[in-house]
């Protein structure tokens, strides 16, 4: 145990040595901070970095935040990072810049994030740390609060206040976000925020000589702050999703929340189902009869809905399914981002079926992605995953506004108005998707049969059905396959001669953007493919990318690194993994110490 | 009025004699005497020889996986309130696999009308004891007899909150047309569970044995409106009810849920024009 603190220590101090320089290039730049925010659940410290996020967001720059929680409520350790920069931004920074913590274990537990600028505020309430290498104040929160006002409840705001002020943000946007924040509780909570927040701004005036740095305002406001999961919410409902079904399971819980609250407003019912079993059962019978219909769940709960999620695919009914990943095996660490269940999202299920598998990479993708699932469903006739993890999920961004003028609803070959003839919903055709009519059309009676089934839906086991069905079901993955390319034409950032290649898909999308800007900082060598969808597995484009490369990095948060063998599978040649799975997000750093180590 | 035969899509195939027969007939006629149209009817099954009704019975068909047609159901019943939608179901099916979704279901209260051929065997796996099973019952997965007490799926619905519960018979088709009516009729979720032999697996519970062990509930003086009654009678009759056992009016699901979103989720306009959701994008980003 002191050995491995002893080791720690000294690779931090290895990371300053390298690093620092690169850091310093960094800040000099532009305005571009890392504030981590540390307390224990309960302490609130979640409350005053989503504000100190508003705050930042108001005045103009963009924002990312970054939460490290327990699967607790209260009384363990719970971490909020903001990062705030007058340039886009797209992963946590390598190093923290300020620590406010109500704590002194985060001390200890960010060692290896130091750098010789950072800064740590700390409540010295119980005692003062000795010997620390690093710049730091400590802070009497706990009794300030207790003191002034008679409980330690208004210690995050008081930390607000004394941050504030260092980071010489006008004191008027503060005070607009906290009115903002906490208008919608009791007046005396108000109230005693806003002296808590004074007495904070009052005691570093008094106390803490000189400010850090002057915050200024860039007017650029008029963005959104949204994290991964109320993107999807806003999606699903502007993309006229009509009914949820979900069981409650972390990091996926907020859209089910968010849409039992505000899906009713457009006449559409979402509902808490007995499990998730039952969940994937009421969107397949609620989307059976025509409404658009989405649920979203973890791992675990995935698990139980592979059996049904077959039955979409036989009976090619539309489904959106929202995975949020998170870490694993079993219970694993339900805060934490991990990226392990990929394979599970794209092979789980008995049989064959087509499915589409999409993997947006921020806030703004998961937005645009969610809305054009349900297009994909409706068109293809069949399972949609939109597969993210725990950290586009749960962490803000700044995201620009929404353009409702690039969302389209595609409905395909749906019928409403009574059929006239001979209907048969499963009719083999050139495409593979049939017209689909719901109940109670007139003339479109059929058979929504989980067994093999004929044109009309009636079982049949013959073998010429059997295999025309089969064959007629997989057509439809090659027009999904011409769909998405056209949807999502892929990109390459970067170089487009660049020897050094790297692909990634999700959560890791920010942290590759950041490596192979500052990997081309002096010299064009890198290239990054980002992979907006995972199945159909883009094989061709993978192909053309790495065409012409001398060293093929897949970063992924796994450990077997999951889309690494995809993608040797696919290409035949040698890949690098890149991988993490400690349920924590990469820093620019730990990859840019693998490539730069060769 | 629309005739029997407009229900019929193929002639049934069960084993000679087996009491799936009679029910068919029973929901066939039961659903031109309610008045229903084929297109307004959704008949949903899960897996099992009751589960083949979806073959034989012609009607808007879903026919889905093991244990799961009542959830299925229950998402086609909230998307479209206005259409008939009747869950067929074996006691594998729904006391077992689907338990939870059935004690779930009638708490509900959903208006779902739920026929479960109840026959005491798993026959479409080829003869192993069920949950309905009596102690003792021998069967290819308990040779030396179950060990388990079975299921009483009335009792179960009575405790659960279901508001129409009712006991067949396959040996009765009279009284199961009117029961199965009176099931499609009730505004909330019913339950008919059918007492249907298997004739080739289970050769202890049989049209003879039933005969002998059935008590109709209907010939003696039972009062279905009382839910202490209702219990008392199932408790401490040493014979198995048949009949009406119990029927309430309450609020059912779909009710509720209309006033509160106001209107039919499948009547929603989900066009980008008619919607305004500036407002939700505000709601939603004001954290």
């Amino acid at each position: 145990m002191f050995f491995q603190l002893y080791r720690r220590q000294y690779n931090f101090s290895l990371d300053r040595k390298v690093y620092s320089l690169g850091i310093l290039t960094f800040l000099t730049m532009g305005l571009d901070l890392f504030i981590t925010i540390g307390g224990r659940a309960g302490d609130g410290s979640f409350l005053i970095g989503d504000i100190l996020a508003k705050v930042f967001r108001f005045i103009g720059y963009d924002v990312l935040t970054y939460r490290d929680f327990p699967s607790n409520i209260r009384g363990l350790p719970t971490y909020y990072s903001v990062r705030a920069s007058d340039k886009p931004i797209y992963a946590v920074k390598d190093f923290i810049d300020y620590l406010v913590t109500f704590e002194l274990e985060a001390v200890e537990y960010f060692k290896r994030s130091y750098s010789e600028n950072t800064v740590i505020i700390y409540d010295n309430s119980i005692k003062d740390i000795k010997d620390l290498d690093v710049k730091n104040y400590g802070v009497p929160f706990k009794r300030m609060s207790i003191s002034s006002l008679g409980s330690e409840l208004f210690k995050n705001t008081i930390a607000l206040g004394v941050l504030t002020y260092i980071l010489g943000i006008d004191e008027k946007h503060v005070l607009n976000i906290l009115m903002e924040t906490f208008m919608k509780m009791r007046k005396d909570i108000l109230d005693k925020n806003i002296k808590a927040y004074r007495i904070g701004r009052e005691y570093a005036i008094g106390n803490i000589e000189g400010r850090e740095v002057a915050i200024k305002t860039i007017g650029r406001g008029g963005r959104l702050l949204l994290n991964g999961n109320e993107a999807i919410a806003l999606g699903a409902i502007i993309a006229g999703c009509r009914f949820y079904a979900g069981y409650p399971i972390t990091p996926a819980t907020e859209i089910m929340e968010l849409l039992i609250m505000h899906m009713p407003k457009y006449q559409g019912i979402a509902v808490q189902a007995e499990d998730e079993i039952a969940a994937i059962n009421m969107i397949i019978g609620a989307s059976y009869a025509g409404l658009r219909a989405m649920t979203a769940t973890s791992g675990p709960g995935f698990s139980l809905m592979t059996e049904s999620l077959s039955l979409a695919g036989m009976i090619e009914v539309p489904i959106v399914i929202v995975y949020v990943q998170r870490v694993g095996p079993s219970t694993g660490i339900a805060t934490k981002m991990e990226q392990a269940d990929t394979l599970q999202a794209l092979f789980s299920g008995h049989g064959e079926f087509p499915r589409i598998v999409l993997t947006p990479g921020t806030v703004e993708e998961a937005f645009y992605m969610t809305t054009e699932a349900f297009n994909l469903a409706e068109r293809i006739q069949c399972p949609v995953i939109v597969l993210i993890d725990q950290f586009i999920a749960q962490n803000r961004e700044t995201v620009n506004t929404l353009d409702l003028s690039r969302v389209r609803i595609e409905r395909g070959k749906l019928i409403t108005s009574e059929v006239i003839g001979d209907y048969r919903r499963y009719e083999i055709t050139d495409d593979g998707i049939s017209p689909r009519t719901i109940p109670p059309v007139k003339g479109g009676i059929y058979l929504a049969n989980s067994n093999e089934h004929d044109e009309k839906g009636y079982t049949a086991e013959n073998p010429w059905i059997r295999e025309a069905m089969v064959n007629k079901r997989l057509r439809k993955l090659e027009v999904a396959k011409k769909t998405l390319k056209e949807l999502f034409p892929y990109k390459i950032y970067g170089y487009k001669d660049a020897r050094i290649a790297f692909i990634g898909y999700g959560s890791v999308h920010g942290v590759i953007l950041e490596v192979i800007e500052r990997l081309n900082s002096k010299e064009p060598k890198a290239k990054y493919l980002q992979l907006m969808y995972l199945w159909p597995f883009p094989s061709e484009e993978i192909n053309e990318f790495i065409h012409n490369t001398d060293k093929i990095y897949v970063i992924e948060h796994n450990a077997q690194g999951q889309v690494s063998e995809l993608v040797k599978w696919t290409t035949g040649v040698g890949i690098s993994k890149i991988l993490k799975y400690d349920g924590r997000a990469f820093r620019p750093i730990d990859v840019l110490r693998v490539v730069e180590n060769g | 009025m629309v005739s029997e035969g407009e229900f019929i899509l193929k002639n049934p195939v069960w084993c000679p004699g087996c009491g799936h027969y009679a029910v068919l007939t029973a929901l066939r006629r039961a659903v031109v005497k309610a008045n229903l149209k084929p297109e307004e009817i959704v008949l949903v099954t899960g897996i099992g020889c009751s589960s083949r009704f979806t073959d034989f019975f012609r009607s808007y068909g879903f026919h889905g996986v093991h244990g799961r047609a009542l959830p299925a159901a229950i998402g086609i019943k909230m998307a479209n309130p206005r259409l008939k939608v009747i869950v067929a179901s074996g006691d594998g099916d729904t006391y077992a696999i689907g338990m939870s979704h059935f004690i779930h279901a009638a708490r509900r209260n959903i208006g779902i009308t739920h026929i479960v051929m109840n026959n005491q065997v798993y026959g479409l796996t080829k003869g192993q004891y069920s949950p309905t099973s009596v102690r003792g019952f021998i069967s290819s997965t308990s040779p030396k007899g179950n060990l388990e007490k079975p299921i009483d799926g009335v009792l179960l619905a009575l405790s659960a909150g279901a508001t129409y519960i009712a006991r067949g018979f396959s040996g009765n088709l009279d009284q199961l047309i009117r029961l199965i009516e009176g099931g499609l009729r009730h505004k909330g979720y019913a339950l008919i569970d059918v007492l249907s032999p298997c004739v080739t697996f289970n050769k202890l519970n049989t049209y003879e044995w039933f005969k002998r062990n059935i008590l109709d509930i209907e010939q003696i003086n039972h009062n279905p409106s009382n839910r202490l009654e209702a219990f008392k009678m199932i408790l401490t009759s040493s014979k198995i009810l048949i009949g009406l056992i119990y029927q309430s009016t309450e609020e059912t699901f779909e009710d509720l849920m209309m006033s509160s979103i106001g209107g039919v989720p499948i009547d929603a306009n989900i066009s980008l024009g008619e919607n305004n959701y500036e407002n939700l994008i505000k709601e939603i980003t004001s954290i």
